[in-house]
């Protein structure tokens, strides 16, 4: 099928298909799924800053939903979430704006490619480091039923970072943390908000992580509130990357079909299993979208 | 050999959802290609900004819309 407005020949069942499998990610890890959707699109054919743009136009039609949910379960620290979004805001901006440049210079593709082999080959190693660590401190403490399931690998970091006073500090009650600087949220939203107005996505692969690592906030209030988060950064990245000429709403609108039913069968699937072990084979999901990137650069695959 | 046959009774519903859902699906997006691609093109070329706030609203609305219609599907087939 013709999308005229990128200007590529995609098979639409393949972009339903890549919607479904991000969708299902989305319901299940409560991330975003971009570090597959983008890899995935950009092996189709679809010009990298297409890729970006398009992949932010996609997320924002599936977080809305999703954090609306979360806030009505209670599941979103509204406080934090609010002052993240400046940080969050401003960095898509530069995001976009770097990715504005590369393209008038002509070489956009390559080098976000690189960037994303390398930021996926990052996240896929944390995930599977965090596995591990997290997996021994079930076996060491002996943590069984809920407790294992909810245990995370990294339990003194958040500590230390709390202890950074540099003024204003700030109580965020929501997610029991009784002081923080301002300044550690707003860098945190805003590295979180650059790669996404950069790589595209809402990039959850990072917020989450420096949610419940960096800040303490308790997993189930970090899900909902970057998925908030999400909404904020995706739709001023759609925004902003459309006015640049980035955004092809047809694929989009495509996309989301499959994401819309993958969402649904991603959250009923983690009533089910969840915890370090599914971490573990997450982990294998990124170091894919870096193969597959590091394939269409060398032009072993492309067009679907 | 009841977790067996439930297994296959989500299994079945799951590929009836899927079969009704895309059916709704295509005859959405025929609908939304047919009506809208052609402004949508020329928007892109003439008129970003609207073009902007016309893709971000769509996004959205799809948004909503196909959540209720598979919440209402997942609801109905009981999965």
């Amino acid at each position: 099928m013709f999308f005229p407005i990128s200007g590529v020949h995609v098979d639409p069942i393949y972009l339903v298909a890549v919607g479904f499998v991000v969708g299902v990610l989305g319901g299940f890890f409560g991330v975003g799924g971009s570090f597959i959707a983008g890899p995935l699109m950009f092996i189709a054919g679809i010009p990298m800053n297409f890729v970006i743009g398009t992949d932010l136009a996609h997320i924002t039609g599936k977080s809305i939903v999703a954090a609306r949910r979360h806030r009505a379960l209670g599941h979103v620290d509204l406080r934090l979430a609010l002052i993240m979004v400046v940080g969050t805001t401003l960095g898509v901006e530069s995001g976009a704006q770097i990715v504005q440049a590369l393209k008038n210079n002509h070489v956009l593709d390559t080098v976000i490619a690189i960037i994303y082999i390398v930021i996926l080959i990052v996240i896929g190693v944390f995930v599977a480091y965090e596995s591990v660590k997290t997996l021994r401190r079930v076996r060491d403490e002996n943590l069984t039923g809920l407790e294992a399931r909810n245990a995370i690998g990294f339990v003194g970091l958040a500590k230390r970072v709390q202890a950074i006073r540099i003024p204003p500090m700030i109580a965020l009650p929501a997610s029991g943390i009784p002081a923080i600087s301002l300044w550690v949220i707003l860098v945190g939203a805003y590295v979180s908000g650059f790669l996404g107005g950069l790589l595209g996505g809402g990039a959850g692969y990072i917020r989450l992580p420096t949610l419940i690592y960096v800040f303490g906030v308790p997993t189930y209030l970090a899900v909902g509130t970057d998925l908030l988060e999400v909404v904020f950064s995706a739709g001023y990245g759609t925004l902003t990357h459309a006015v640049k000429g980035n955004v092809d709403i047809m694929i989009a609108l495509v996309m989301h079909t499959g994401a819309a039913v993958g969402a649904q069968i991603g959250t009923m699937a983690t009533r089910h299993i969840g915890g370090p072990k599914i971490r573990l084979a997450f982990s294998a999901l990124p170091l894919i979208g870096a193969i597959l990137v590091v394939l269409r650069l060398l032009g072993l695959v492309g067009g679907v | 050999m009841n977790q067996r046959f439930e297994f296959k009774r989500v299994l079945a519903r799951f590929a009836l959802e899927v079969a009704i859902y895309m059916v709704l699906v295509v005859v959405y997006l025929a609908l939304v290609f047919r009506f809208f691609a052609a402004e949508l093109v020329a928007l892109f070329h003439t008129e970003l900004v609207l073009y902007a706030g016309l893709a971000l609203s769509l996004i959205v609305f799809q948004g909503f819309f196909l959540e209720a219609v598979t919440s209402f599907l997942v609801d109905r087939l009981n999965l």
